[in-house]
């Protein structure tokens, strides 16, 4: 089994749409990000999120509507489920709900869009079309009020769909013509390019026949000839009427009066993809290249379109979609970076005012650390929300390195001292009036100390603070009421006068027992004495309400007192690692539940983590679990006991305030994690502070809401987050990263990356392999390929240095293909080695010109394996000559298709198709002379177009392909049957609904039974996914 | 493959089907004679030459459409095998494999007297198949053990028989000597239902893949008709071949029903393309029509003049699936003869000849006994379903399979074939030197001239 877990969300954006959904006075922005729609409102410094909302499938197509009786407009969705629906906003609940699920529109025979999904609603209202299949519109009434009264009531009027075939095939681009008068039957514009590649226009007029079924005639054909590489229609509001012709070469204009199409070249070809209008003579229009352009129509005095005038206003992200928002600011919505809000700041300058950041597409990632910087991509299971990993993201201009870490972030502020083994920390205040907490009280094993700070941060080491007893370890301090400060030690209870530092009362345990564990509220103190004695007192005197010892057999493991002021406290004991609810007057057990089968619990906390919930007790267990529950103060009950595992140790247990009275638990032990509550759940995040023993909340008046946390050596200031978050570093490239290798040894990046550049209206693809400083992300060097040529991977490795010696040293690797398919060239790509000079600049080694591009390179058994079009080869980098070695070929296989990922472990060839799934290789060393052998072991005879793929265990595989599925393949090899060793099963599967472009397996050291192993990351052409495989079966 | 689709897709700048279709439809185009035999060694004697995979020729082969992998073929002694794609009984590097059946029934155990006309696979798994033959049957099996489970008595010829790939109905259309289209139950076993109105032997049937209803027919009097089987009236409307426009919206009840003519002779091939917007019909006339469903217009395809057609026996053209080919860019493959000819579907233009080569085919030594087609002849075709393969049962006794062999492979076989060369060369000239001085050594060295 496996299950899949999500690091980032989609943040591309293809669809976006302005409408007045949230209130009826307000325009609000709506995006789709894959399956989330996010609802944004303009305010002054930008677009401020109102409400988030996860579908199931990604969203297609966003349209507005008004049904007539409605306040606010609705929004029509499409998912790539085929499915469709409408919502719209509840204010009450301010939540969005379906109007009309609106049924799926699938047909298994017709074929998809090739051109992409359309949707268009009439200007009169009282049609909708979509265009989701080839050759299909499907035509949906939109009646209106009055026309059938009986459907009055419905708040979504709306019709069955009705599918209307028209010949029609790959149709660019299609419009509702805007029509004079609302008699006037609605006319559908189509721009196609029919089977003889030629771009036609073709009007159709909408209406219903006479039997109430919409229907569209067949319209007419306009005659003359358009720009070959027309590929948007642009209808244009009234007064004007008519549509616009937007092409590669020219613009036209299409007078529905007239029927005549007037085009003026542009002056320079490019490639528009998005626009959007301004206002009805008005229009933005984004390019191919990420630049705006204004288009304005030049009207006489009759409203008609005279001339028109085109100019570029600046520079942008790669546009997917643009929505004009108001006052001259635009939303640039795109899929290749980051979408942006722009503002139109003068003719010819715009000014970026918000910037929504975007990791899609990711094409490469490398896994740089696990959460720990031990750099080789090993740790324990409990920290895989810590990883670091450095995407390659984004296309073209908008490519990009960007540096992803999830987690709950921890920023230090400085170290205080150093000092070892401090035990715990508590945090007091020295002037009882001040919101802020100024000391630091240290308890360390045989001492305690006092650090103050003033309110400019200063801090400074106090000998003495309002009587404290700073000669023994201290268990518990606190403020308590009156300016009094409570301090517990091993040897007694006291409380003193902060103001002068007097001792007000006292309390020693009797027989010189010594205190062993200590909590305290605002009214009571409970302590434990060892030897299975625990002791009540009251807060005020000291005075003791009960001292109970309980048998030998019942010893007690922890206890703790609720927060506030109660009549019940919580006893945990060895026995059947039980924790009893217990009065607090009498210490007798009001009620016991067990908390594990085989581990004691070592430490308890009650605290608030949920608004208007009853409050969670936490349960510290000596395994490193962490249960929960959920405590009735009234009915003194625990319920709801959930279960995790943090550690292997036993986990120390503090809450931080989180404000509004709610807490977050921080627990240290190998690797901490900070558990809040989020939308009613718990949450565990890892927190990026791997060596804290020990923390404290501090507010203090120069660092407000910090922590003191305690290490193994020192004590540090920091700040943590309040949740977890996924943290983005960007270094803008500004070429398409395809492929990232990362060397330790060398402290650096290889990147392959592809730069567009237009050279006389030609567009021109350049690859580099680049070498990149790992820290300060710098350029060091560059090895620019040829034209033509295709970066296709990158691998770094360590190869023989010499012809005799046998140090390796590391190089990296690259794989070529060349674009143009011109047969008559011998070579189609090349495999080049690089070496890294000791002044880091790059160096060939060695290079070879191979029959067909190489797809992907791996090492086996200190051999290249090359995945080349067709073949998989096995080079031996031989040194012939002295100094200069040969890539030699020793062993090859010939594919299915074409290989599109390689992956190896030991001797094992894993080979991703492009088309026909898995295949795995044995490779053996040739003995005795004879050659080295590739041969097949294991086969998935499935049509399966692969993209991606990982060995994820031992003979289990993880194999994405191009429809977004991941499938799990398992090899039995204990099988009686040779057919069975040899053939891949499918174990699990899942639509993931998203392509993954890579899948890089990572390793963790687990404890002896985990259930769950994290196994590999996956990135997406929209988001990074981790995946976790469950191991055991259930 | 073209190195920026891969790229393009990565970024999602280009929907993965684009690069899936541009892939496939090559690898389509590209399709060759692979050297792969099906071979079933006749019972006793151990032969070394591979034998025929039906002795006396191959009437009908079926490949079923759930995983591509089991390929069952009907011969004209009325033998039947099924035979796994996945799993050659032997192969070696060239790719050049050898099948043997998974499972074989030869006439010997009395399947049929006479001949198969027709294997299709049960259509909702691949456990169980059905034959019809020359002896008047129609059979249902279970594939694991080939024994028929249920036998129908038609009382004539079965020409053809098909089962919707959708519907649950479970009926089964045949297409028999007398001018009935007849409907068999497979869940009550009956063979009752029968639509009347052909006027002469039915020699096919095809159920529509998109309405589980509708069935069309095409029979010796060259009409080919659509029938809605829960209609008691007869059928919904017939194919005219001189009507380009048809009836929008509607099958037509045409003017002169009951004359019109699909093609001027008898139809022995019916198939309707995967989204049942068009069907392919062949006949006698030496033509292929492609007809919009739709209105039932004739689309006016016209394939040429190779296009050849005789007998009563079916000949179906098959379509490759559309999901691998570019838009409008439909292909079919028709069995003319002893070639199979590549058409683009909804042009008529003759892409290719598909000849296999000619020491592929049995010489009439070899084949000497048993009774033998005189001529070889390409009698059926089918798709490996989620593949880009064809197979061609020939009436030889010979299963082709045509495999994409691309510019890259011929390329490569050529440099694997240099580097053989390369080795054997250099081990020749070893040879040839030791040769040398070994001559040397023995033969008295003739000289001429004066000494």
């Amino acid at each position: 089994m496996a299950y899949i877990v999500p690091i980032h969300r989609p943040s591309s954006i293809r669809h976006a749409l302005k409408l007045n959904f949230l209130a009826a006075d307000e325009e609000c922005l709506v995006v789709a990000k894959a399956n989330r729609l996010e609802f944004y409102t303009q305010k002054p410094d930008g677009l401020a999120l109102q409400h988030s909302q996860a579908l199931y499938g990604r969203v297609t197509m966003l349209q507005k509507l008004r049904p007539a009786l409605a306040p606010t407009d609705h929004l029509f969705v499409g998912t790539d489920r085929f499915m469709y629906f409408t919502l719209s906003w509840n204010r009450e609940k301010k939540q969005t709900q379906t109007e009309k699920t609106f049924e799926s529109v699938a047909d298994n025979t017709a074929r998809e869009s090739q051109t992409g999904e359309r949707c268009q609603v009439d200007p009169s209202g009282r049609f909708m079309t979509l265009e989701v299949y080839e050759g299909i519109v499907t035509v949906i009434p939109l009646v209106q009020r009055g026309k059938k009264r009986k459907q009055e009531s419905e708040i979504a009027l709306m019709g069955d769909p009705v599918p209307q075939r028209v010949p029609e095939m790959f149709v660019r681009s299609s419009a509702f013509l805007r029509t004079r008068s609302a008699n006037e039957k609605p006319q559908l514009a189509l721009l196609y390019e029919d089977t003889h590649s030629r771009v036609r226009l073709k009007l159709r007029s909408l209406g219903f026949n006479s039997d109430n079924t919409a229907e569209l005639d067949d319209g007419e054909l306009y005659a003359g000839e358009l720009d070959i590489g027309a590929s948007h229609l642009i209808p244009v509001e009234a007064p004007i009427y008519g549509a616009l012709v937007v092409g590669e070469t020219s613009v036209g204009y299409y007078d529905v009066d007239t029927k005549k199409l007037v085009t003026v070249p542009l002056e320079e070809a490019t490639i528009f993809v998005a626009w959007a209008s301004v206002d009805k003579q008005r229009f933005v229009f984004a390019d191919d290249y990420g630049r705006l352009f204004l288009f304005v129509l030049d009207l006489d005095d009759k409203d008609k379109v005279t001339s028109w005038s085109l100019h570029e206003i600046g520079q942008t992200s790669r546009a997917s979609t643009l929505v004009y928002l108001d006052a001259g600011c635009i939303f640039v919505g795109s899929h290749q970076g980051n979408s942006q809000v722009v503002k139109i700041t003068g003719e010819k300058s715009l000014e970026v005012i918000q910037t929504f950041q975007n990791i899609a597409p990711i094409l490469d990632f490398t896994i740089m650390d696990m959460g720990n910087r031990s750099g080789e991509g090993q740790t324990n299971e409990y920290s895989s929300g810590q990883a670091r990993l450095v995407t390659g993201s984004g296309a073209y201009q908008d490519g990009s390195l960007r540096s992803v870490r999830s987690g709950v972030g921890l920023e230090e502020y400085g170290i205080l001292g150093e000092m070892d083994s401090i035990s715990n920390l508590f945090s007091l205040k020295s002037d009882p009036s001040s919101p802020y907490a100024d000391t630091i009280l240290v308890s360390l094993v045989d001492e305690s100390r006092v650090f103050r700070f003033d309110n400019q941060g200063e801090v400074e080491e106090t000998d003495q603070l309002a009587g404290l007893d700073l000669a023994e370890s201290t268990l518990y301090a606190a403020n308590i009421s009156q300016g009094r400060i409570l301090q517990i030690t091993n040897s007694r209870v006291q409380i003193t006068d902060i103001e002068g530092g007097m001792t007000i009362s006292e309390w020693t345990p009797p027989g010189g027992h010594s205190i062993t564990a200590a909590s305290a509220n605002d009214t009571h103190i409970l302590l434990s004495l060892g030897r299975g004695t625990v002791v009540a007192l009251g807060i005020e005197g000291l005075s003791l309400i009960k001292e109970k010892t309980y048998s030998a057999k019942r010893q007690i493991s922890c206890i703790a007192l609720p927060p506030k002021s109660s009549t019940v406290c919580f006893l945990g004991f060895w026995e059947n690692s039980n924790v009893s609810v217990c009065s607090i007057d009498s210490l007798d057990v009001i009620n016991s539940t067990e908390v594990s089968t085989d581990s004691v619990p070592q430490s308890l906390l009650l605290t608030q983590i949920f608004p208007d919930q009853p409050p969670t007790l936490f349960v510290a267990l000596a395994d490193g679990n962490v249960v929960t529950f959920s405590f009735n103060a009234t009915t003194n009950i625990l319920s709801g006991k959930k279960s995790i595992i943090l550690g292997t140790r036993q986990p120390t247990l503090r809450a931080l305030p989180r404000g509004d009275g709610l807490f977050s638990v921080f627990a240290t032990c190998e690797n901490p994690s900070l558990i809040y509550g989020s939308e009613g759940r718990l949450v565990y995040s890892a927190v990026t502070a791997e060596k804290a023993t020990t923390v404290a909340p501090f507010d203090t008046e120069a660092y407000p809401g910090s922590v003191v946390m305690a290490t193994s050596e020192d004590l540090r200031l920091a700040h943590v987050d309040p949740e977890r978050s996924t943290h983005v570093q960007t270094l803008p490239v500004h070429e398409t990263v395809r492929r990232i290798a990362y060397s330790p040894a060398l402290k650096a990046f290889g990147l392959g990356t592809i730069r567009r550049v237009l050279k006389a209206g030609e567009e021109l693809l350049i690859s580099h392999f680049k070498l990149v400083d790992e820290i300060q992300f710098r350029e060091l060097d560059t090895y620019r390929l040829n034209s033509d040529e295709l970066i296709e991977c990158v691998m770094r490795c360590s190869l023989p240095d010499g012809p005799d010696s046998n140090d390796r040293s590391e190089r990296f690797v690259i794989g070529t293909a060349y674009l143009d398919d011109d047969n008559a060239m011998a070579h189609r790509g090349r495999v080049i080695v690089l070496e890294v000079t000791e002044d880091r600049k790059l160096k060939v080694v060695t290079e070879l010109a191979v029959k067909g591009g190489c797809r992907c390179l791996a090492m086996c058994d200190g051999n290249i394996v090359a995945a080349l079009i067709k073949t998989v080869v096995i080079y031996n980098l031989e040194y012939r000559s002295e100094s200069t070695p040969e890539l030699v070929k020793v062993a090859t296989f010939r594919c299915s298709t074409a290989p599109i990922d390689v992956v190896v472990n030991g001797s094992l060839i894993t080979i991703a198709d492009l088309m026909k799934s898995l295949v795995i290789l044995q490779y053996s060393k040739g003995e005795a002379g004879l050659p080295d052998k590739l041969a097949e072991v294991a086969r998935h005879y499935q049509t399966t177009w692969a993209t991606a793929v990982a060995e994820v265990d031992e003979n289990t595989y993880l194999e994405s392909d191009a429809e977004g599925n991941l499938v799990v393949l398992t090899r039995d090899l204990n099988s009686f049957s040779e057919d069975d060793r040899k053939r891949l099963v499918m174990s699990s599967e899942m639509q993931l609904g998203e392509m993954v472009n890579r899948i890089r397996r990572i390793d963790v050291q687990t404890a002896s039974d985990p259930i769950v192993i994290p196994r590999a990351f996956l990135a997406t052409v929209r988001t990074l996914p981790t995946l976790s495989c469950l191991t055991k079966r259930f | 493959m073209q190195p920026q689709h891969v790229f393009h897709r990565s970024i999602g700048l280009e929907h993965p089907d684009v690069l899936k279709r541009a892939t496939a439809s090559r690898l389509i185009y590209a399709l060759q004679p692979s050297p792969v035999t099906f071979t079933q060694p006749p019972p006793g004697e151990p032969h070394d030459e591979p034998q025929r995979a039906h002795i006396s020729g191959v009437n009908a082969i079926a490949i079923d459409r759930f995983e591509g992998r089991y390929l069952l073929s009907g011969g004209a002694d009325s033998s039947i095998a099924i035979w796994d794609l996945e799993a050659p009984s032997s192969s070696s590097s060239v790719g050049a494999s050898i099948y043997t059946p998974m499972i074989a029934a030869g006439k010997t155990a009395e399947q049929h007297k006479l001949g198969i006309t027709q294997v299709c696979f049960y259509s909702f798994d691949s456990l169980a198949f059905l034959s019809s033959s020359y002896d008047h049957t129609v059979k249902i099996y279970s594939s694991e053990t080939l024994v028929p489970t249920m036998t129908w008595n038609l009382g004539s010829v079965v020409y053809n028989i098909d089962i919707s790939p959708i519907a649950q109905h479970l009926l089964v259309a045949c297409g028999t000597q007398g001018p009935n289209v007849r409907l068999i139950d497979l869940k009550t076993g009956a063979a009752t239902h029968a639509l009347p109105g052909h006027s002469g032997a039915v020699l096919s049937t095809a159920w529509s893949p998109t309405r589980e209803h509708v069935l069309a027919s095409g029979a010796t009097d060259g009409s080919v008709r659509f029938w809605d089987i829960r209609m008691a009236r007869g059928e919904l409307g017939m194919l005219d071949l001189e009507d380009p426009v048809g009836v929008l919206g509607k099958i037509s009840h045409h003017r002169h029903t009951g004359r019109a003519q699909a093609h001027r002779g008898p139809v022995n091939g019916i198939v309707w393309t995967e989204d049942g917007r068009h069907l392919v019909t062949c006949g006698h006339d030496q033509r292929i029509r492609v007809w919009d469903t739709d209105t039932a217009a004739n689309t006016l395809a016209n394939f040429g003049p190779m296009v050849r057609n005789s007998g009563l026996a079916p000949i179906i053209p098959c379509l490759p699936p559309s999901q691998y080919l570019l838009l409008e860019r439909d292909l079919l493959f028709y069995p003319n003869q002893h070639e199979i000819l590549m058409y683009e579907m909804f042009e008529g233009k003759l892409l290719k000849r598909l000849k296999r080569p000619e020491q592929k085919r049995f010489s009439e030594q070899t084949v000497g006994k048993g009774q033998l087609n005189m001529k070889d002849r390409v009698t059926a075709l089918a798709w490996r379903h989620h593949d880009t393969e064809l197979y061609a049962a020939h009436s030889d006794g010979s299963i082709v399979a045509w495999k994409p062999r691309t510019q890259e492979d011929v390329d490569l076989d050529e440099e694997e074939e240099e580097e053989r060369e390369a080795k054997q060369g250099s081990k020749k000239r070893k040879r040839g030197l030791l040769e040398d001085i070994y001559q040397d050594l023995t033969k008295k060295k003739i000289t001429f001239g004066g000494s």
